[in-house]
């Protein structure tokens, strides 16, 4: 849940701060990200949920999410569906919008390794044509504590795509 | 993909690979990997793939990458359970098995060696870098076991 929504109703102008700390006693307000799922190679086969290889672009071009606290549903099925127009017009018909998982930000960034260091960064990357865009980013560590990583990341998002 | 593009791919790298179509299940050779058709199948497409098939800029896996997969199950004990498999948008390709709380999951890069974890609840335990050419690591057995249920 966004900042604004906490600080909904009347009688909040003069309290903002007690009404923040009394909802969000983590210092945080940030809402889900949603990552949309395009690949049925993303999928397994048998659970139909997602696999941890879906995530692994935190590693280095950086997981490209979208912030539902600045979007609708609507906006990400138009995205999806969009996205998957255009490929399809230049030829590139395996895309499918299979719809969308979400993941809690601030688990995202709770998560640690071995040792306490922080695990996963989320930058706000807004595009001019898509304002809620972000990136999920993995801090670098041994490539089996990544992989450990990347699979408890796959643990904090919704298991199976839906469509927003 | 349609299947038969798919198939002759397969062929093809398999040809290259000296991988028949079908698993004889006699022993000696890179044929006698402990795998069915449809994964070996599905490895094998994995080098096929188009560019940005994730929709996010997603690379095929190159044949080395392929082969490694392939050749993992060279000392891959006929009564583990088979693996799923998995690629990467930068085309690595990945093998799990998960259940009964168990975890396991293998990248292949094409470097011939692999990166393995292998965690139950209770415990974790992986590797970085562990050749293709190497028996299996007993940890890896022993949670790969542990992920479905003693016959």
């Amino acid at each position: 849940m966004e900042c604004g929504d906490a600080l909904k109703g009347s009688g909040a102008e003069g309290n903002r701060c007690i009404r923040l700390a009394e909802t969000k006693p983590d210092c945080g307000c940030e809402a889900d990200v949603a990552r949309l799922i395009y690949s049925p190679l993303h999928i397994d086969p048998d659970t139909r949920e997602v696999t941890e290889a879906a995530f692994s672009d935190v590693k280095d071009k950086g997981l490209s999410v979208q912030r539902e606290g600045h979007t609708t549903p609507a906006a990400l099925r138009a995205l999806g569906e969009k996205k998957r127009a255009d490929d399809w017009a230049k030829g590139k018909t395996d895309r499918v919008f299979l719809g969308i998982v979400t993941g809690p930000v601030q688990a995202i960034r709770e998560l640690t390794y071995e040792g306490g260091a922080r695990t996963f960064c989320v930058y706000d990357s807004a595009l001019l044509d898509q304002r809620a865009h972000a990136d999920v980013c993995q801090v670098p560590s041994s490539p089996s504590a990544m992989k450990r990583a990347r699979k408890k990341l796959r643990d904090l998002f919704q298991r199976m795509p839906r469509m927003p | 993909m349609m299947w038969e593009q798919s198939f002759s791919h397969a062929s093809r790298v398999r040809s290259v690979l000296r991988v028949p179509i079908h698993n004889t299940g006699t022993v000696s050779s890179r044929a006698d990997i402990n795998i069915n058709n449809e994964l070996t199948s599905r490895i094998v497409e994995y080098s096929n793939l188009a560019d940005d098939w994730d929709g996010y800029g997603g690379k095929a896996a190159s044949l080395a990458t392929v082969m490694d997969a392939l050749d993992f199950f060279r000392h891959y004990p006929m009564t583990l359970p088979r693996p799923k498999s998995m690629i990467t948008g930068a085309g690595v390709i990945g093998l799990y098995w998960e259940g009964n709380g168990c975890y396991v999951s293998i990248d292949f890069d094409g470097s011939g060696c692999y990166c393995y974890i292998a965690d139950r609840s209770e415990d974790e335990g992986g590797e970085d870098r562990v050749s293709i050419s190497e028996p299996l690591p007993q940890r890896l057995i022993e949670v790969i076991a542990d992920t479905t249920d003693s016959p």
